[in-house]
């Protein structure tokens, strides 16, 4: 982990000195996660959420040398993200929030289906379907929390939610995933 | 415990952020049952699977418009020197067949009606400017960059520079290279020598030599095809290739080179194929040409020349 911090400040030096490699570097490492993280506050229309990404990656490079990263890039370019998905929603008027807790959704019935157990043969595979067919919140909250390393708090400020709603998230998505997932005999 | 709130303490164990207490209960709690264990080793396996693989189309589409909209809004910024530059530049120095102008941050030259402008850039980049067309550079060009924003047509010899790649921006089309030879104008890219890769609608289109990416503006689409080196990039050195074209089509490139304007009395005529090929001829050589050829007469008053049909 420290090793990927000290390779991240030396990626975002090369950056800002205007290394268009580390640019590279820099969105391929982000770019997938954001867009989803955008994707799920902005649902629709469908390309807005990309374009979204796409203008704070182009304003992040025009204003490289401005920068000022107080804590992590990470939390920079969710920050980012999140204040001009506030932006597009305060232009049009929509307040945005998240539905503090809504109700749980049922799961996809498909993937328990013995074809399905058959087509998913590897645990691995199986478990990044299960994760795709979480609710999108639900999906988001854990891939912030376990792939992009977000605490709770800071996952509850960036999608405007209370900690235990993250919590429940969470757990929630733990549950889910455990449900379907086989117990060994 | 709750079930959330174990679920939750086993998440922490596995991202080490447990403290030593948390541990010791975690411990009493697999002991207790072989369902807690099982419980334990699920979601231990849940947590370890790795994200799933990046998908590259999805990136690199995502990449190349954000690259498109890095050199589009650079493209604006050019725009507001040009608003600003033509307000101080009150003073625009011109002569017959060159007009050239500097602001503060760029230089802009344009080349005549009739006349093919051969340039050298401060980098030792060549560019033959097609009739009535303009370049766009900032003014330290070559030292920090070398974009160059472009205005009708013009053919690039580029020099090999490896650590600055040079763009050219033409309407819809973008141009990024390190150093080879090829055509630009609005609505095409016709690569002659190396490698060039052309950005047009958020998309990356890598050229070999001999092909061309055609924009074709009332489609709003574009095209990736071979093309005839001669007949596109002929105008930079006085060649006039006609291949099998329309007279209507061969009459706009002689248009262009001559400075004329060409006048079709009898609108069949427009329609003739020709097919000729000339190389640095006075118009009068051209036309008489066409004239040997064809079923039809020409008479020139100053600059426009009247097409007739032998009856």
């Amino acid at each position: 982990m420290d090793q990927d911090f000290f390779e991240e400040d030396k990626c975002l030096q090369l950056f800002i000195s205007g290394s268009e490699d580390a640019f590279n570097t820099i969105f391929k490492r982000y770019y997938e996660g954001l867009l989803n993280f955008a994707k799920v506050l902005i649902p629709y229309p469908t390309d807005e959420a990309e374009d979204i990404v796409a203008e704070m990656f182009c304003s992040l490079w025009h204003n490289r040398k401005q920068i000022n990263i107080t804590n992590t890039l990470r939390a920079y370019l969710y920050t980012a993200v999140k204040n001009r998905v506030f932006d597009y929603y305060r232009k049009r008027k929509v307040i945005f929030s998240i539905p503090e807790d809504s109700a749980p959704e049922p799961p996809a019935a498909g993937y328990q289906q013995p074809d399905h157990l058959l087509m998913y043969k590897d645990v691995t595979l199986r478990i990044r379907h299960l994760i795709n067919e979480l609710p999108p919140q639900m999906r988001l909250v854990f891939q912030l929390n376990r792939y992009e390393g977000f605490s709770y708090e800071e996952i509850a400020g960036l999608l405007n939610i209370s900690v235990n709603s993250v919590k429940t998230h969470m757990f929630r998505a733990l549950k889910s995933l455990k449900a379907s997932y086989p117990v060994p005999l | 415990m709750e079930q959330q709130e174990l679920y939750l303490l086993i998440i922490r164990h596995l991202n080490a952020e447990t403290t030593t207490e948390e541990e010791l209960f975690l411990t009493g709690w697999l002991e207790e049952s072989n369902e807690n264990r099982q419980t334990f080793s699920a979601l231990q396996e849940i947590w370890n699977v790795d994200k799933q693989p990046a998908n590259n189309e999805v990136m690199n589409a995502g990449l190349n418009n954000v690259k498109y909209k890095i050199a589009a809004s650079r493209r604006n910024i050019y725009r507001k020197y040009a608003a600003a530059a033509a307000m101080i530049a009150v003073v625009v120095i011109s002569c017959a067949f060159f007009f050239s102008h500097q602001g503060n941050a760029y230089i802009e030259t344009v080349s005549g009606p009739g006349q093919v402008m051969h340039l050298q850039l401060a980098d030792g980049t060549l560019v033959d400017l097609a009739p009535g067309s303009r370049i766009r550079y900032a003014k330290n060009f070559g030292e920090k960059n070398r974009d160059i924003t472009l205005y009708g047509e013009a053919f690039f010899e580029v020099r090999k520079d490896a650590h600055e790649p040079f763009s050219v921006l033409a309407g819809k089309l973008s141009v990024r290279v390190l150093g080879t030879k090829f055509n630009v104008s609005d609505t095409a890219v016709s690569l002659v020598e190396g490698k060039v890769q052309v950005i047009a609608q958020q998309h990356a289109y890598n050229l070999q030599p001999g092909q061309q990416l055609y924009y074709n503006a009332s489609e709003d689409r574009c095209y990736q095809r071979n093309y005839d080196v001669e007949a596109v990039t002929g105008w930079a050195s006085a060649l006039l290739v006609f291949r099998n074209e329309s007279f209507a089509s061969a009459a706009a490139k002689i248009e262009k080179m001559y400075d004329v304007k060409i006048i079709f009395a009898d609108p069949e005529t427009a329609n003739y194929m020709l097919f000729a090929k000339f190389s640095n001829k006075p118009l009068r050589y051209v036309l008489d040409m066409i004239k040997a050829a064809n079923d039809i007469d020409y008479t020139i008053k100053e600059k426009n020349v009247y097409i007739s049909r032998i009856k």
